[in-house]
């Protein structure tokens, strides 16, 4: 499993635009259906509850129906902005879709991420990394296993 | 204190604490299911009805010992040393007492009637506490005052009455609440006749009506914590057991077999004999105080020549099995015992008739053991052929011979009386059901109140069955606090709704089973991220043949129940609590129809 769209740096002001630009960069992706209702699924989810993890990561996701197979763009911003439901500064950005099914996956990449931002260091490995090449390799690594 | 001996203490604790944190992890890793729950609470159960069964002991020896003045625990010995006057007058005013307490019971609370035998109705497990609880003490009053009545009805009913608290405090579905209720009546009976799988059988076969699985496993649990508590804190139990050696052969089982058909021919009668009683005082429209004074009063004018038929007959038996009467003795006192439980039990007083139902029947195995050696067949000793003869009695009168086996044989623990005991009990078995009267306590189980098992299988709803939601999973709850519900409770499914109530969708236990303990999810994911919405929900206007297809067709081991109309979520119908319900419901429409 590797990353769909990789973009670094990635340019925004808050949290809206971040996923917007990523969104965009996964346009065409025959994964994705609806992208319009995806996104807007993934505001939705937002706004239920932030998805700020901590160390600088923020994961907006939605388990939709708009997409048919596991989607997932990344951002690396050089400017930390402030996620706007939670307000805590965000430097990295994982855009993920997951179809409804495939809940166990889901929670699988969840743990892969959560389990690397806390525990390997993931975060300054990637705001570290040289490039976007870099960057997108770190992310396959990280979701070898699942 | 040394420094070296501070640091040996240090590494004792950083040990203890060690052993502390292992345990304290392997408890939380420990997920327990649905029938662990059950049978963990069937413990719990167990224990309690052996604590309330020796407290209600205890405050009847006490009334006991404050009417009659005597510290002795037994109701033969104490009436011995009775004058005439007070033999008459102590059950008189008991008795009085005792309906004084059921008048001021009724007043509170009209639920029950006032049969008060070892057999309660399970209903639908709501065993109401107060109107219990005064009858237990107005039979206290009674036996206390050595009326010829056995303590083992109230003993049952205050186990079940604790069992049914427990089960509505944990908001137990209908079909588990029956369960514990009767599990707690069976830690009464084995408390009483320190009996573990008497206790359980007696419950299965008699209020439940059979010996299933399912429910077994719990009954016996229940007994077994029941008995072993019991058997920690009273020294005083039941004991019928006896050192005569006896092997049967052939011809000594057909012996028994004709006991066995002789107790089948009597234990109508003795039924009969006290429905009788109960005829008699019907008619007489007088305050319970009256009536059961009445009662009493008649027993202490037999009791006053004959204080043997004190108490409930426990130790004229034992007295019958250690040789102390002749056979004379044995006969009159079974026939004055009869008459003495007829006008007790008949005036209204509460308590049992196991106890009773026993010394008949050992009084007739030993007449008939005697009968024998009179005509040349003394191959049965006395004592051997009371032990048959209370056993196949008792499966005569009660229509379970199982229990009557398992019970016999848990009392008296003599091995060989086993063989003997089981051919004879299958004969009055099978002829007190082929003369067609009712069981001992088939009235006490039909005047219970009515239930949703009494109901037809088509016309009952899945709304009466449903186990009502506990706390509430909306979509914005974390993983943290789903996956603590998961751990520490036995669901297989967590519906999820809306802050209204709406059902939403469901969070299945085998999606997210190997991340239950992974702390780092726990802030990140939230229940709209892992619920399934293709979940099928049961209409709460379902009738069960429905409900049963909807779960066969999904395979899930519970559904959510929603109001259709609103999309409010209910709760939640598990199988094997629609299962319990169809089966007893099936079972009672076999048992009325026959």
């Amino acid at each position: 499993m590797r990353p769909d769209h990789v973009l670094c740096p990635l340019i925004a002001s808050n949290a809206q635009d971040a996923i917007q630009i990523l969104m965009d960069g996964m346009k065409g992706l025959p994964a994705i259906t609806h992208s319009e209702d995806f996104l807007k699924e993934v505001f939705l989810r937002e706004k239920e509850s932030s998805t700020h993890i901590g160390h600088g990561v923020a994961i907006p996701h939605a388990r939709s129906r708009n997409v048919s197979g596991m989607v997932l763009a990344a951002g690396r911003l050089d400017q930390e902005i402030l996620w706007d439901s939670s307000g805590k500064p965000v430097r990295i950005v994982l855009l993920m879709g997951i179809p409804p099914q495939c809940i166990e996956i889901y929670l699988g990449v969840m743990k892969a991420f959560a389990h690397g931002f806390r525990k390997q260091n993931l975060a300054s490995r990637i705001l570290q990394a040289p490039d976007t090449n870099a960057f997108s390799q770190i992310l396959s690594s990280v979701l070898a296993d699942i | 204190m040394s420094s070296e001996s501070t640091q040996a203490h240090g590494l004792r604790d950083s040990k203890r604490l060690r052993w502390v944190y292992l345990a304290l992890s392997l408890l939380s890793r420990a997920r327990i299911g649905s029938r662990h729950r059950v049978f963990l609470l069937a413990v719990v159960i167990g224990v309690a009805g052996a604590l309330s069964s020796y407290l209600f002991k205890e405050l009847v020896h006490g009334i006991n010992h404050l009417m009659t003045g005597t510290s002795s625990k037994g109701y033969v010995d104490a009436f011995q040393h009775l004058s005439l006057l007070q033999r008459i007058l102590i059950p008189t005013i008991g008795s009085a007492i005792a309906g004084l307490l059921l008048m001021a019971g009724k007043r509170i609370d009209n639920r029950q009637a006032t049969d008060y035998m070892e057999a309660v109705s399970l209903g639908n497990g709501d065993v109401p506490a107060r109107p219990s609880i005064l009858k237990s003490v107005a039979a206290a009053c009674s036996i206390g005052s050595g009326v010829s009545i056995g303590r083992e009805g109230p003993l049952v009913q205050l186990a079940a009455v604790g069992a049914s608290i427990l089960g509505r405090l944990l908001r137990e579905p209908p079909a588990r609440l029956r369960l514990l209720v009767a599990c707690g009546a069976a830690a009464g009976v084995a408390a009483a006749y320190n009996a573990p799988i008497g206790g359980a059988i007696f419950v299965a076969e008699i209020i439940i009506g059979s010996i299933a699985v399912e429910s077994l496993g719990p009954l016996l649990v229940a007994s077994v914590a029941s008995t072993i508590t019991i058997r920690a804190i009273d020294p005083n139990l039941v004991s019928y057991s006896i050192q005569t050696p006896f092997e049967s052969g052939l011809l000594s089982v057909l012996l028994f077999a004709m006991l066995g058909i002789l107790c089948g021919f009597a234990a109508p009668l003795f039924i009969a004999t006290l429905k009788t009683g109960k005829r008699i005082f019907a008619p007489i429209r007088l305050p319970l105080p009256i009536k059961l004074g009445i009662g009493g009063l008649l027993f202490g004018l037999i009791a006053a020549f004959h204080p043997e038929v004190a108490g409930n007959g426990q130790s004229v038996i034992r007295g019958m099995l250690d040789g102390m009467f002749t056979w004379q003795t044995i006969g009159m006192l079974a026939l004055l015992k009869i008459l003495a439980v007829t006008v007790v039990f008949g005036s209204g007083t509460v308590g049992g008739v196991f106890t009773p139902s026993l010394l008949v029947g050992a009084s007739l195995g030993y007449l008939w053991s005697v009968l024998l050696h009179q005509l040349g067949f003394a191959i049965i000793p006395p004592e051997v052929s009371a032990l048959v003869g209370m056993g196949c009695f008792l499966a005569a009168a009660t229509h379970a011979p199982f229990m009557a086996v398992f019970l016999l044989f848990e009392m008296c623990l003599h091995p060989g009386i086993l063989i003997p005991l089981t051919v004879s009990t299958l004969f009055s078995y099978s002829i007190a059901r082929s003369l067609g009267g009712a069981s001992l306590y088939l009235e006490s189980l039909q005047s219970g109140p009515k239930s949703v098992f009494d109901k037809d299988i088509a016309t009952l709803t899945v709304s009466e069955i449903v186990r009502p939601q506990g706390s509430r999973t909306l979509p914005s709850s974390t993983f943290g606090e789903i996956a603590t519900r998961f751990l520490r409770a036995s669901e297989d499914m967590l519906p999820v709704t809306d802050p209204d109530g709406r059902f939403l969708g469901s969070i299945l236990l085998q999606d997210v089973r190997p991340y239950l303990k992974e702390r780092v999810l726990a802030d990140s994911i939230i229940a709209r991220d892992i619920m399934r919405e293709d979940i099928r929900t049961l209409d709460a206007s379902f009738d069960l043949p429905h409900a049963l297809r909807t779960f066969s067709e999904t395979g899930q081991p519970s559904l959510p129940v929603t109001d259709s109309k609103t999309g409010i979520l209910l709760g939640m119908l598990e199988k094997n609590d629609l299962y319990l319900v169809v089966s007893e419901i099936t079972r009672r429409a076999g048992v009325h129809s026959t």
